[in-house]
């Protein structure tokens, strides 16, 4: 079982800053993230290029330290360790997977899988060439075992690097552009790998170009300037720019609420609009009779209020966390709602046409609950 | 203001200390080398030559048994071909050196201290001439007395008589071999101390100096059997002659050859840092291929850029030189002043020579320079397209050379071991020189620790060759029946032989007369000699005129071969023996042995003899020691007068002290050599760690602690040690017999059998181990300190 951090995830990034000092001034390359990745997700972390995607997985893997923040995995401080602990900890408890594969060109194949082991010393000596050779298995590569890594091709050598970054059966594999080097069928595959490896418990964070890659995956994460867009936002507002998603995102207030827990009671006045980040809410609407039944849950992404902020009328239905995963909500106030309807008419006809629909369903759900 | 071109140069320089650092030590080491040798070398020669001049120094010297009378000496002086002579007496006694210790002092009177013609001496402190009842000491005595002006002595002489003396002052007589080397201490006294040591005023010695043809060595020789014959015709017998190299200090061919095999071993040094150049360059180059692309692109002409990169050379060598010229200064003080104190003779005062100086700006420049051509032109040659296509740290892997295949097999050793054998043998060509350098350093080291072996060698054929513990000399004859009764008497002495000696001459089929050439007369049978026969056989106890000479004999005297005739002179009368062996000489000069029943006759000293050989019960220092006083104090008792009494172990330790003072100058050359190895091996490892940063940070990355980095790159060091060490233990054979050979026939006058020394090789192990350890530990530490963010660019 994997260590988490204090509050249950397995990667906790707290209001990491990172700021470069050079000759040419200062550079805010990270400006205040939070992230929080839980076991087994596959996260990909996408970006135009500056736009802080590797410094971001520097923090994560302690290549880099934070100006200020917490750096959290599988409960260790990473952003508190010296460079020396730092190496042991990566050691066992994370694979890092490079864009350009990284093998030591003087060993072959099985002992670039072997020599973490050897690092960490967590496998008997005897036991290590049988475990690298099953991991080459894994990644179909154990034909090419003793080769040096030269002689094999690119794609091969960054199964057999996807192999050495396993060696230690670590919780967290971390890959930058993993797939930045291979022609597109090799990439395929090596994402394959990735998915799988996923589906047996591993957490995989991503970093890639390729959106097509990143859309595939479980949960994207969009840095922008230094900062996250808020991951759900821009699929609520794709016409938005980047920048306006930022200076949305900087106004969002999180708010968390235990399971069951009543986060918008029927009637009362709305002035924000809702987005679930995390666990799920239930829609409640009451019979005549006058007892609430659940007519849908919404879960990460979805998002409420936008139908009373738009007719500036009461709360259509109930709104109460889920009553087994409760919710954490982004919130935007009346205000912003309104500004950010009218940045843009796109958003505007948007937003109105969800409402619309969201009304028509409602209205619906209604009869149904009426009838029944 | 610098134009961008020269600013690159000194960027270069500054941009890298460690490096620069690394480079310029080396060369420096190399020019101190230089430096010190051809300073002290030139301040030496100067000094000793023209300090040996100024004494009037004798061209050959007679001693006699009988002692003559000033006016013999005027005959002499007299003599048409001889410039000036000077007589002398020289007397053995002992002084005091400690409770039951007494050593051996050579007392030496002269008639007229204001003018001495030949081997003049020079007042160094105290009073001059030595005042009645007092001596002056020779000044290289003064530390192997420990005596200093104005203390007393407790002399004691031949005849048992003991006398207190104080030390009036010092001189200094370069004529003497200092006592430092001959372990005897030198004292000057006037004649009228002579007689109230109970001696005659009279001399027994007598220098002298040719008028003309001073440098003819033939010439000297018949001059010296002219007055040999006039000191003969005077009825005197004459003991020794010797003719001395004219002009020459007795030390003046070992400086040589010492300042000869240390250039050589300086030059040595100098050469292999030029290797860490060529290393260095190597690399610099590489890793500035496409900064060479750039400057090509942007106009810049193969020539330019080559004499860019050679003013960086030249900035090394101009920094090593800054550090190396007033080094090398304090060097070559240091050595002449050392050299100048163990052979009496003054440093009159040390400057930086313009020829040494030149000569070090030269090879200081030059040799980097040189070395850096080729890594310079072949890097840019490089075409603007290969040096931008390229990417800078090309790997070269491991190639598909047989070395790569074996080193590939290698199974069974940790990855980071593993690591480490390889990345050994990534860069052949930097693998190669760095060998070359440090297996040099450990072949010169082992083989100056065979020279050492090969001299004790020397020493311990010399005392199986002397098979005795105490050799007794005496002033007269006694006779053999009471000499050898009384010795074996004293407990403690197992065995007892005496032997009869006698001084002759060859009489060579021209007429003309050889220098001195012992004649021994020695029972055939003996068991205190163990010669090392080369030819022919020794001696039959039924054997008459048959001789048996020494190596040392035939070497001065070539054409003399077994079987052949030699005609002997003892005193006026010549005999003619026939050469039926040829032994080994031992730092003995020139012998012949004959059996004693005959010689004896022959030479008319039949049942007497005046040297006795005694072995005792055990062989260490102090019980022969002790044996000897013993036996001593019994003959003095039975007024028996003894002139020497030499002890095997006493005589073993001088010369092996006069050996370890050539190890010590050897040593100090491994030493250097050593350091410029040590500073290769560092800069090869910086270098390695500098090219394989990725590497590391991917080590890193995979989870290398900061041990497992430095154990990685010090592993690999000091497999290079260690690999070094393997060849240079096989190159030591031939390079230590060559040295041995250099030295032996230098100081020798013969090449030692020569003696591998197996301890040099687990020696030199143990060092190189350790040098490679530290030479490798700062780069290791350094890649320890690489943080994965500096090595792996992400963006």
């Amino acid at each position: 079982m994997t260590s988490l951090s204090r509050n249950g995830h397995l990667i906790d990034i707290r209001k990491v800053v990172k700021t470069y000092e050079s000759a040419a001034g200062k550079f805010t390359a990270l400006k205040g993230v939070d992230l929080r990745v839980e076991e087994s997700e596959f996260v990909a972390v996408i970006g135009k290029s500056g736009s802080g995607k590797s410094t971001l997985i520097n923090m994560l893997t302690g290549i880099d330290r934070p100006t200020s923040g917490e750096v959290i995995v599988a409960g260790t401080p990473v952003h508190a360790l010296s460079e020396n602990q730092m190496a042991v900890w990566r050691g066992r408890n994370l694979g890092i997977i490079f864009q350009f594969f990284q093998l030591l060109p003087t060993l072959s194949v099985i002992e670039n899988v072997m020599l973490p082991m050897d690092f960490a010393g967590l496998y008997a000596p005897r036991e290590r060439r049988a475990r690298a050779l099953r991991l080459l298995e894994l990644v179909e590569m154990a034909d090419q075992a003793d080769k040096l890594p030269a002689s094999v091709s690119g794609g091969q050598q960054q199964r057999a690097a996807i192999a050495r970054a396993l060696a230690n059966d670590p919780p967290i594999l971390v890959a930058d552009e993993p797939t930045g080097n291979l022609d597109s069928k090799t990439a395929q595959s090596v994402f394959r790998l990735f998915e799988d490896l996923v589906r047996h418990g591993k957490t995989v964070l991503m970093v890639t170009h390729d959106n097509d890659l990143a859309r595939a995956v479980s949960r994207t994460i969009v840095l922008s300037d230094g900062e996250i867009i808020e991951e759900y936002l821009s699929r609520v507002f794709p016409a938005l720019t980047e920048a306006q998603l930022i200076e949305v995102t900087r106004e969002l207030e999180p708010l968390r609420y235990p399971p069951g827990t009543i986060v918008v009671r029927r009637d009362e006045v709305i002035d924000r609009f809702y987005l679930v980040t995390r666990g799920e809410v239930e829609i409640l609407v009451k019979r005549d009779e006058g007892r609430e039944f659940v007519v849908t849950t919404m879960g990460r992404g979805q998002f409420f209020g936008e139908i009373e902020l738009l007719s500036g009328g009461r709360a259509l239905a109930t709104v109460r966390a889920g009553p087994e995963t409760g919710a954490e909500l982004a919130a935007l106030d009346r205000n912003e709602f309104q500004r950010l309807l009218e940045t843009s008419d796109a958003v505007r006809q948007a937003i109105e046409q969800v409402a619309r629909e969201r009304a028509e369903e409602h209205m619906a759900a209604r009869r149904r609950a009426t009838a029944g | 203001m610098i134009s961008p071109r020269w600013r690159k140069v000194l960027a270069d320089l500054w941009g890298n200390k460690s490096r620069t650092v690394l480079v310029v030590l080396s060369i420096a080491v190399g020019v101190f080398a230089v430096g010190m040798i051809a300073g002290s070398g030139q301040v030496m020669t100067r000094d000793l030559r023209a300090q040996y001049a100024a004494t009037r120094p004798s061209s050959g010297q007679i001693l006699t048994q009988d002692s003559f009378g000033y006016g013999l000496v005027e005959t002499i002086r007299r003599l048409r071909p001889v410039a000036d002579a000077e007589g002398r007496r020289t007397v053995w006694a002992r002084y005091s050196a400690g409770p039951q210790e007494w050593r051996s002092i050579q007392l030496i009177a002269l008639r007229d201290y204001r003018d001495i013609r030949v081997n003049t001496l020079r007042s160094m402190a105290g009073v001059y001439p030595p005042p009645a009842r007092q001596l002056l000491l020779e000044r290289s005595a003064v530390p192997v007395v420990g005596a200093k002006v104005g203390d007393e002595l407790l002399i004691e002489t031949a005849d048992g008589r003991q006398r207190r003396m104080r030390v009036a002052g010092t001189v200094h007589d370069l004529s003497q071999i200092s006592s430092f080397f001959r372990g005897v201490a030198y004292g000057y006294i006037s004649m009228e101390t002579l007689e109230w040591l109970g001696e005659t005023r009279d001399f027994n010695q007598v220098d002298f100096t040719v008028a003309e043809r001073q440098t003819d060595k033939a010439h000297v020789e018949q001059v010296g059997a002219l007055i040999r014959s006039k000191i003969e015709g005077s009825g005197r017998a004459v003991l020794f002659t010797f003719i001395f190299d004219p002009g020459k200090h007795w030390a003046d061919n070992s400086l040589q050859a010492m300042t000869l095999i240390l250039g050589v071993l300086g030059a040595l040094s100098l050469l292999l840092s030029g290797f860490l150049v060529v290393n260095t360059v190597s690399s610099l180059l590489t890793q500035q291929i496409r900064q060479v692309g750039i400057m090509k692109a942007v106009g810049g002409r193969a020539g330019q850029i080559t004499g860019m990169y050679l003013t960086t050379i030249v900035g090394f060598g101009a920094l090593a030189l800054l550090v190396a010229v007033p080094l090398g200064v304090i060097g070559a003080r240091a050595l002449a002043g050392f050299t100048g104190n163990l052979l009496n003779f003054e440093i009159t005062g040390y400057s930086l020579s313009p020829r040494v100086l030149a000569l070090q700006v030269a090879t200081g420049l030059l040799v980097p320079v040189l070395a850096a051509l080729y890594p310079v032109l072949s890097g840019v040659r490089t075409t603007v397209r290969q040096a931008i296509s390229s990417y800078g740290l090309a790997e070269e892997g491991s190639g598909g050379g047989r070395l790569d295949r074996v080193i590939e097999r290698v199974r069974g050793v940790s990855r980071p071991v593993l690591l480490s054998l390889r990345n050994t043998f990534r860069r052949k060509a930097r693998l190669t020189l760095t060998l070359v350098t440090l297996t040099l350093a450990g072949a010169i080291f082992i083989g100056i620790l065979s020279v050492q072996r090969s001299l004790i060698g020397v020493l311990d054929g010399l005392f199986q060759y002397w098979n005795y513990d105490v050799q007794l000399d005496f002033s007269r004859s006694y006779r053999i029946e009471q000499l050898e009764r009384e010795a074996l008497r004293v407990p403690g002495v197992t065995a007892a032989e005496s032997w009869s000696f006698r001084s002759s001459q060859r009489v060579r089929p021209d007429g003309s007369e050889s220098e001195g050439i012992f004649l021994i007369a020695l029972p055939a049978d003996t068991k205190m000699l163990q010669p090392i026969l080369l030819e022919g056989r020794w001696l039959l106890s039924e054997d008459e005129n048959a001789v048996v000479v020494n190596t040392d004999l035939t070497k001065s005297e070539k054409d003399v071969r077994v079987g052949d005739e030699l005609v002997l002179k003892v005193g006026t009368r010549e005999i003619t023996w026939t050469v039926v062996g040829l032994v080994q000489g031992i730092l003995s000069g020139p012998f012949a042995y004959a059996n004693y029943d005959y010689a004896a006759r022959t030479i008319r000293t039949y049942g007497r003899a005046d040297r006795l050989q005694v072995v005792t019960e055990r062989h260490d220092d102090a019980y022969v020691t002790a044996v000897s006083r013993a036996i001593e104090a019994h003959f003095r008792d039975l007024g028996l007068r003894m002139s020497s009494n030499l002890t095997i172990p006493q005589l073993r330790r001088m010369i092996a002290a006069q050996f370890n003072v050539i190890i010590f100058f050897l040593m100090i050359m491994a030493v250097l050599l050593a350091v410029v190895g040590g500073l290769g091996l560092m800069g090869t490892m910086s270098i390695n760690v500098l090219e394989r940063t990725r590497e590391i940070g991917v080590m890193r990355a995979i989870g290398a602690s900061d041990r497992a980095v430095v154990q990685i790159v010090m592993v690999e060091g000091i497999l290079i040690g260690t690999l070094s060490w393997l060849i240079g233990a096989v190159l030591a054979f031939p390079l230590g017999l060559g040295l041995s050979n250099a030295v032996g026939q230098s100081f020798l006058n013969a090449p030692p059998a020569f003696k591998f020394s197996t301890l040099g090789v687990i020696i030199w192990l143990a060092i190189v181990t350790v040098l490679a350890a530290v030479a490798s530990f700062l780069p290791a530490w350094n890649a320890s300190r690489l943080t994965v963010r500096d090595v792996l660019a992400y963006e």
